[in-house]
């Protein structure tokens, strides 16, 4: 088979952000068919990636000529190859509803596969500080895509994320800084191996730092105040392609932070707080929402805490789950901001529009056979198994007030007459995420077998 | 360890990193807001840079005489570090620019702010 | 054979879907797609032991299946209870799907899309062997209900559907997942279960989780507004057949998982399990309730659907006195609820497809003009109210002996007093809609929407005249929960109180109407106007036309005595929780002020937290 390095992932679509305004200047229509053909070719990329990864292994890659653990190591795991592959994936069907629109589009498509690349980067990196790079690129990216629409509440949006996400940053920082100022190294792997001769204290500092920094952007409950301003500000299209990129990314990261980077003494306890609270105060939130955009962000928020919830529970069942949870939030989530417009939800009149946004909510609210009832279940039964009732409780409250506000996010479809504003080329990404959705439902065997070496991986012990 | 020597400088940026923080929260204005996330940036980065800092070493350039010299990992990640908060500073006055052109005004406690 | 059937049905939603121009092909392809279920239950009736000839079992279906989806396998196995209430979907559907092809104008290939997957979920239930099998039809039946009431587009009706619809499922998994802790395995045949108290919580979630789909109080609270809210072949189908579903997954679970044995060791009542008593108790009060509920509605179909939940209610009584004879009834009333329900909905169908109106108080007289619905709807009033010209008197008959025989002094005079009421009702029916003086020049239904009201009566007459061959299909299924059928011949049917015995209730049922004949040509006939009311002295300029009419307000001195106590009724019960949940709902997004510093300070604040907690710990 062929195989790939996996820098190209980061480095291909980067190099040819830059190389977007060029192509502006020679050609503005040709702006949008050059991005997506470049993020296809990453949709290649990640495939092949995959592909080996699941055959052969883990894939490391040394960059820079440096030995780790001073040159910056790539590692594409078993999860960082799904997930690598899901965002790439997904990229370019959001990026396809982009078409119908004609505004400042090389900025937008620049910023597109910045953030492409960079989300990616953050689920391959091998490297904390590398990790912390890729984070703030994306951030600054997703910073620009939020403003892209240039409205007074694009601008509030943005800013806000701005704020919050410096101060993550700077939590990160702190937290790269503990760990580097004890063992010299941002190797994850050297870090994992030596994290034991760290002071507890400082162990839990630096995770403490961490898992803040990262927290803000993986939408985590104290640290998510910009998630509902910065979703409600930004285009749909914007938020659609923030809900499958860079929260992804951020969710991985927390992953990999409580099961090898730094694992405390009840991080997982913790990690589990974090996510009911954070899983109950979204749904909850969204219940009373009428502003369409802020209600799927509290939805998301909701959905994150699930995930957090899956990973917390440090069983390999429960982290198939997370990653079932992961791909339905990420297909599903994006499909329905897209299906929003901006301020009201597609008509459901037309069956192109009405039956992806009917199967979105489905996966959403975890009705089989979609990912998201996979990933309900196989949370259900580990906890089950576990006897975890309280949560399996909770969980199950939040999914029914899940549905109340998703029925009524379904009833506001019926009204409008025709399917106004919904552009062809949006309905086209629709539809393909619908098929995805659907495909991944029906045989998630395929995706049960990487989703269980993944877990293997990051738990230890045999597939 | 020689992190003794170093107090100063830890008190120093701790009392930057919460006088950004302080900022951050209390503010009202966009400008002071970003003035505030600077302090915080750069409070971090000095506590970085700190770190590296080994009494009586040379900056780590190869020059024949590299017996004792800095680590230079911490000042690559704060160039690092310096480059993206530079960019996110930018970022940011643009988008108070641009909110100031839609409304008027840079405070951000107006009425109109979304919320809920 | 059966990866074939799961392929076409998959494979007809996706053609019919994508026919939604053309309704008439969509509705034949839909049509002949239905009809394999059927198929499928006829090649399988060895196990009811019943001997078909061969030509009626052309197509042979294998009777287990499994298929592994990796993470999980799906098994399908034909069983005695699945057979029997596959037997009441497969008949019906085919015929619910000929009635819509003249029904739909336009816009009708997502009806039948959704009507398909609908039938495939049942078809998956009624074979499931596990709970991963069982829960996943389950909710695929249950979110294609949700599109077709989507695609009715009443608020309370998809808020309430799809809010019930969670809370059921919920109900059932959670349920499930108690199963599963206590016997590690997914699969019902496998499963050993004791009389713990885990048992008991998982079987009670798992029966309120079904109580929802059977519309039982106080969970029924989505059925009216989704059936009156519908289009109506789908609600025929959904009140006829889906809400059998509900009552086929508690007597799954209460007689076959669980156990008659094992649920008396939880307490007794008169040698019934107390689980049960309190089902018949919920029952006996839901037929009550919804009897009373529905001789208030003007609505064609909300009365109806409130009809419907007052029947139903008999099944569950059925169910949770647990004795063979009650069992038997049990079944009995859902084989006749499901074809006499789903013909007066058709009927209400055809009426509004000739009239265009559903409210009683604006119909009247159709009977001369569409006697063919007026008669089919005649017999399906008669299977409700139990009127012994059809099979309804049998069941009922069969529950009150049962209820009797424990000497239930608390269910029994409610299901009688419920069974008078339904007289209430349907007299409404008949005098509103189909008596009386004809208002409106239409023509009688088309031919298509005729044959499947008629086919489906057929079934309520011959168990009429054949009780005994229905007692014959219950044999199977209570030798499998170790109970013998009751004696029975094909005519008659023994009790320890009383036999039953189908030529003498067909005489008694003839003398009657022979003396009601006679009274009747003994007075002198006067046709009076429907517009024809006691006004004292008033003028009548009044009054415009509804409030004239015979029908409209005909129950008002029953309604001023109950309207009171049913006001604050199950919908204020579950809008008082929605509403706690919305402050909390609120509270939770105050959280989010909107202010840049606040949630900076929640970020310190929480670093402050964990620090704190280290500090401490």
């Amino acid at each position: 088979m062929v195989s790939i390095p996996p820098v190209l992932l980061i480095a291909f679509p980067l190099f040819f952000a830059f190389l977007a305004p060029l192509i502006n200047m020679v050609s503005k229509k040709a702006v949008k068919p050059y991005t997506l053909f470049v993020l296809l070719l990453n949709t290649l990329f990640a495939s092949i990636i995959f592909l080996n990864v699941s055959s052969g292994g883990v894939i490391y890659e040394q960059l820079s000529g440096f030995y780790p653990p001073i040159g910056i190591l790539l590692s594409v795991g078993y999860l960082g190859a799904i997930l690598a592959l899901l965002i790439n994936l997904l990229s370019p069907i959001v990026y396809i509803s982009y078409f119908g629109d004609a505004k400042n589009s090389v900025k937008f498509s620049m910023l597109y596969m910045l953030v492409t690349a960079s989300s990616t980067g953050i689920v391959i990196t091998g490297d904390l500080f590398n990790m912390f790079v890729f984070f703030e690129i994306t951030a600054v990216g997703s910073y620009g895509l939020v403003a892209s629409m240039r409205t007074k509440k694009a601008f509030e949006g943005a800013f806000k994320y701005i704020v919050l996400g410096s101060v993550g940053s700077a939590f990160i920082l702190l937290g790269i800084a503990t760990i580097y100022g004890y063992l010299k190294t941002l190797n994850f792997y050297d870090i994992a191996l030596r994290i034991s001769s760290m002071p507890p204290t400082a162990r839990l500092m630096a995770f403490i730092f961490l898992i803040i920094g990262i927290g803000v952007e993986a939408e985590i409950f104290p640290l998510n105040g910009w998630v509902p301003d910065a979703y409600e500000g930004s285009s749909h299209r914007v938020a659609s392609f923030l809900s499958l990129g860079p929260s992804k990314a951020g969710i991985y990261a927390i992953a990999r932070l409580l099961f090898t980077l730094i694992p405390i003494m009840g991080g997982f306890e913790l990690a589990l707080l974090l996510g009911l609270l954070t899983l109950i105060i979204g749904e909850l939130a969204a219940l009373k929402q009428k502003e369409i955009k802020r209600m799927l962000a509290y939805s998301s928020i909701g959905q994150m805490g699930l995930i957090l919830v899956a990973f917390s529970m440090d069983s390999r069942m429960a982290f198939v789950a997370a990653i079932f949870l992961m791909i339905s939030h990420a297909m599903a989530k994006s499909l329905l901001f897209l299906g929003t417009r901006n301020y009201t939800v597609g008509s459901l009149k037309n069956p192109f529009v009405s039956v992806p946004i009917f199967i979105g909510v489905l996966s959403i609210i975890g009705m089989p056979p979609f990912p998201g009832f996979w990933g309900k279940w196989y949370l259900m039964v580990d906890m089950a198994s576990q006897g975890f009732w309280t949560i399996i409780l909770l969980v199950i409250l939040a999914a029914i007030v899940e549905a109340v506000y998703y029925a009524r996010f379904l009833f506001k479809g019926t009204g409008t007459e025709k399917s106004e504003g919904i552009s062809k080329s949006e309905m086209t990404a629709i539809v393909i995420l619908a098929l995805l959705l659907v495909l991944v439902g029906l045989f998630p065997q395929y995706i049960y077998a990487p989703a269980v070496n993944a877990a293997s991986s990051f738990l230890g012990g045999g597939p | 360890m020689t992190y003794e020597l170093l107090e100063p400088i830890f008190i120093i940026s701790t009392a930057l990193i919460a006088i950004g923080l302080y900022g951050v929260m209390s503010k009202k204005n966009i400008l002071k807001i970003i003035l505030s996330l600077g302090l915080l940036d750069t409070g971090v980065n000095i506590l970085i840079v700190a770190m590296g800092y080994i009494p009586g070493g040379t900056a780590p350039i190869e020059n024949g005489n590299y017996s004792l010299y800095m680590d230079p990992v911490p000042q690559a990640l704060v160039l690092t570090a310096i480059v993206i908060g530079v960019s996110v500073t930018a970022l940011a006055l643009a988008v108070a620019m641009g909110y100031y052109k839609k409304t008027g005004t840079i405070e951000l406690d107006k009425e109109g702010v979304m919320k809920w | 054979m059966i990866t074939l059937t799961i392929a076409i049905f998959l494979m007809g939603v996706i053609v019919v879907g994508l026919l939604n121009k053309y309704p008439k092909t969509a509705g034949i392809i839909a049509f002949f797609v239905s009809l394999i279920p059927f198929f499928a239950l006829l090649s399988w009736s060895s196990v009811m032991n019943i001997t078909l000839p061969s030509y009626l079992q052309f197509l042979n279906f294998e009777t287990s299946w499994q298929y592994n989806l990796g993470p999980g396998t799906l098994i399908l196995q034909i069983t005695p209870l699945g057979w029997f209430f596959l037997l009441l979907l497969s008949s019906l559907f085919p015929m619910v799907i000929l009635f819509s092809i003249s029904y739909f104008r336009s816009n009708a290939g997502g009806f039948y899309a959704a009507m398909l997957l609908t039938m495939l979920g049942s078809f998956g239930i009624l074979l499931a062997q596990d709970m991963l099998t069982f829960y996943i039809f389950w909710e695929i039946m249950s979110w294609s209900i949700l599109a077709l009431v989507i695609r009715g587009g009443d608020r309370k009706a998809i808020v309430s559907y799809l809010s019930f619809g969670a809370l059921s499922a919920m109900l059932i998994l959670f349920g499930f997942m108690l199963l599963y802790f206590k016997t590690g395995t997914f699969v019902f045949a496998e499963m050993h279960l004791d009389a713990s108290n885990l048992v008991l919580a998982a079987i009670t979630l798992i029966v309120s989780g079904f109580a929802v789909k059977g519309a039982l109080m106080p969970m029924h609270v989505w059925a009216p507004h989704v059936y009156s809210k519908s289009e109506e072949p789908f609600v025929a189908f959904l009140s006829g057949g889906l809400s059998k579903l509900g009552y086929f997954g508690i007597m799954l679970f209460m007689y076959g998982v669980v156990g008659f044995s094992l649920l008396s060791s939880w307490g007794t009542f008169r040698g019934v399990p107390l689980f049960g008593y309190s089902l018949a108790v919920v029952g006996a009060f839901t037929a009550f309730a919804g009897t009373v509920l529905a001789v208030m509605q003007d609505d064609l179909r909300k009365l109806l659907a409130y009809s419907s939940i007052g029947q139903l209610g008999y099944i569950a009584i059925g169910l949770g006195i647990g004795t063979p004879l009650a069992l038997t009834g049990a079944l009995f009333q859902a084989l006749n609820h499901t074809f006499f329900k789903a013909v007066l909905f058709l009927a209400a169908g055809a009426v509004y497809y000739r009239t265009g109106k559903y409210k009683i108080s604006e119909l009247g007289g159709l009977g001369y003009k569409m006697p063919f619905t007026f008669l089919a709807s005649l017999f399906a009033i008669f299977a409700l109210a139990a009127i012994p010209i059809t099979s309804g008197f049998a069941a009922k008959w069969l529950l009150y002996e049962a209820a009797i025989e424990k000497k239930f002094l608390f269910v029994t005079p409610i299901m009688l007093i419920a069974g008078v009421g339904a007289f209430l009702y349907v007299y409404k029916i008949l005098y509103g809609v189909f008596l009386g003086e004809p208002r409106y020049n239409v023509k009688e239904a088309p031919l298509s929407q005729l044959v499947p009201m008629w086919i489906l009566v057929l079934p309520l007459i011959i168990f009429l005249i054949f009780p005994g061959w229905f007692v014959d299909l219950t044999a199977p299924i209570l030798q499998g929960y170790e109970m013998t059928a009751i004696p029975h011949t094909p005519y008659t049917i023994n009790t320890s109180l009383a036999k039953y015995n189908t030529l003498a209730v067909i005489f008694a049922f003839i003398g009657t109407l022979i003396f009601a004949f006679i009274l009747y040509l003994s007075k002198p006939q006067e046709k009076v106007d429907h517009m024809d009311n006691y006004l004292a002295g008033e003028p009548p300029e009044l009054y415009d036309y509804i409030s004239m009419h015979a029908s409209s307000k005909y129950y008002e001195p029953f309604e001023e005595v109950f309207y009171p106590y049913f006001k604050r009724g199950a919908e204020r019960m579950w809008e008082i929780i929605l509403a706690a949940g919305e402050v909390f709902g609120s509270g939770a997004r105050k959280i989010y002020t909107g202010i840049v510093g606040d949630y900076s300070i929640y970020i310190l604040l929480f670093f402050l937290i964990m620090v704190g907690w280290w500090l401490l710990w």
